[in-house]
């Protein structure tokens, strides 16, 4: 017979806990849109690179060329550094998850293994 | 039984007229001795792009047994994940005492009194028995207490104090991960396939000691390949098949519906 009592105690001591509780919630596409975050930038670098060359060819003044080359040049370039390294870190973070999943299995596997000899060494 | 069940507000005012907030306050009572301890809703849970769990449901209530029934690949232990913090669902609710807590870290549900023992026991190899105990310490629970509370529910572990917990035998490393779990006075224990390459000898000692400590008041989910070893100690029984749950109820009833499927009885 379960002692309701203490049972109800419990539960009001963990409603009181939860209640005091801060949560974070991790989105599950997190990954995702810091992936398609990392492509973006990317992609965003890559347009800036080419309007900056676009611009400058435009003048044969070479002071005219200095702020194409900061905001397209410098600026592009930034960005896709930025984005390389978003994109690589999201692609590694991917494969150590397949990773966990694949060595999840294995123990599981193993456990099996493991459960069904002791089963029949009994 | 809430103390209110079938029983007026006792509160009058002086008019005879009982007042509002006694109502809502016996109201408010009744819901929550209602409202289950711990509630997955519509759970959807996935491993990158491969989605394990598919909407599962189930509903926990204060001082309860439930076991959780499946063959491999299933989602159990998916669903274990989730209700210790270690996942965050993709969609639906999981719920603590009524709150949502999608999301919370591992640590946090376990300090709050969510203790999940998982498979494989998790002791510490190289530690002393007593060493693994005191690793629960980490809630505030004085060493002695500890000690005192772990022994007296395992008279074996006592006698086995001074030992590396990585030398000892399966049962015994079960009863020191059962033991480091309750020292925290969790309200709910979730336990992953306690009976995992023991001998049915040890199984049946492990779950005498699961069925006192589910006497005690604590809230259980047990998931188990020794199906009838749990549906026997258990009050509802949930059966899971390919990331959904696809059956619920007495355990009586449960066992009929495993022998009559493919899982069989773990005898």
């Amino acid at each position: 017979m379960t002692d309701q009592g203490s049972a109800d105690q419990r539960y009001a001591d963990l409603q009181r806990e939860v209640e005091k509780l801060r949560i974070r919630e991790r989105s599950p596409d997190a990954e995702r849109r810091l992936r398609f975050s990392g492509v973006f930038a990317t992609g965003l670098g890559l347009l800036l690179i080419f309007l900056g060359y676009w611009g400058a060819s435009g003048t044969n003044q070479t002071y005219e060329h200095i702020p194409y080359l900061i905001s397209g040049g410098i600026g592009g370039l930034a960005l896709i550094l930025m984005g390389g390294f978003i994109t690589v870190r999201a692609w590694v973070v991917a494969m150590n998850a397949e990773l966990v999943i694949q060595s999840e299995r294995q123990t599981q596997v193993l456990e099996r293994i493991e459960a069904l000899l002791a089963e029949q060494h009994d | 039984m809430s103390a209110t069940d079938g029983a007026e507000p006792s509160v009058s005012s002086s008019n005879g007229q009982v007042p509002v907030d006694a109502l809502a306050a016996a109201g408010l009572a009744e819901v929550e001795a209602h409202t289950p301890i711990l509630e997955l809703a519509a759970i959807r849970a996935a491993y990158g792009q491969i989605q394990v769990l598919h909407g599962v449901s189930l509903k926990v209530f204060r001082g309860e047994t439930v076991v959780l029934l499946g063959a491999n690949g299933a989602g159990k232990t998916t669903t274990i994940s989730v209700m210790s913090g270690q996942m965050t669902p993709t969609a639906g609710d999981y719920l603590l005492a009524g709150r949502r807590v999608n999301g919370a870290a591992p640590d946090a549900l376990a300090r709050i009194g969510v203790c999940t023992i998982p498979e494989g026991r998790g002791v510490f190899p190289n530690l002393t028995v007593t060493e693994n105990l005191l690793m629960a310490s980490y809630g505030g629970t004085p060493a002695a207490r500890i000690k005192d509370q772990a022994f007296e529910l395992f008279p074996r572990l006592a006698e086995r104090r001074n030992q590396a917990a990585g030398t000892m035998s399966g049962g015994e490393q079960q009863m020191l991960a059962l033991a480091r779990g309750l020292v925290t006075n969790p309200a709910i224990l979730i336990l992953d396939e306690i009976s995992m390459g023991l001998a049915p000898i040890i199984v049946d000692e492990l779950y005498s000691y699961v069925a006192r400590i589910a006497r005690s008041g604590v809230s259980i989910v047990i998931v188990e390949q020794f199906a009838h070893r749990a549906l026997a100690i258990a009050d509802r029984a949930y059966i899971m098949a390919h990331g959904s749950v696809t059956a619920e109820g007495d355990p009586a009833d449960m066992e009929a519906v495993l022998q009559a499927s493919y899982l069989g009885s773990g005898h």
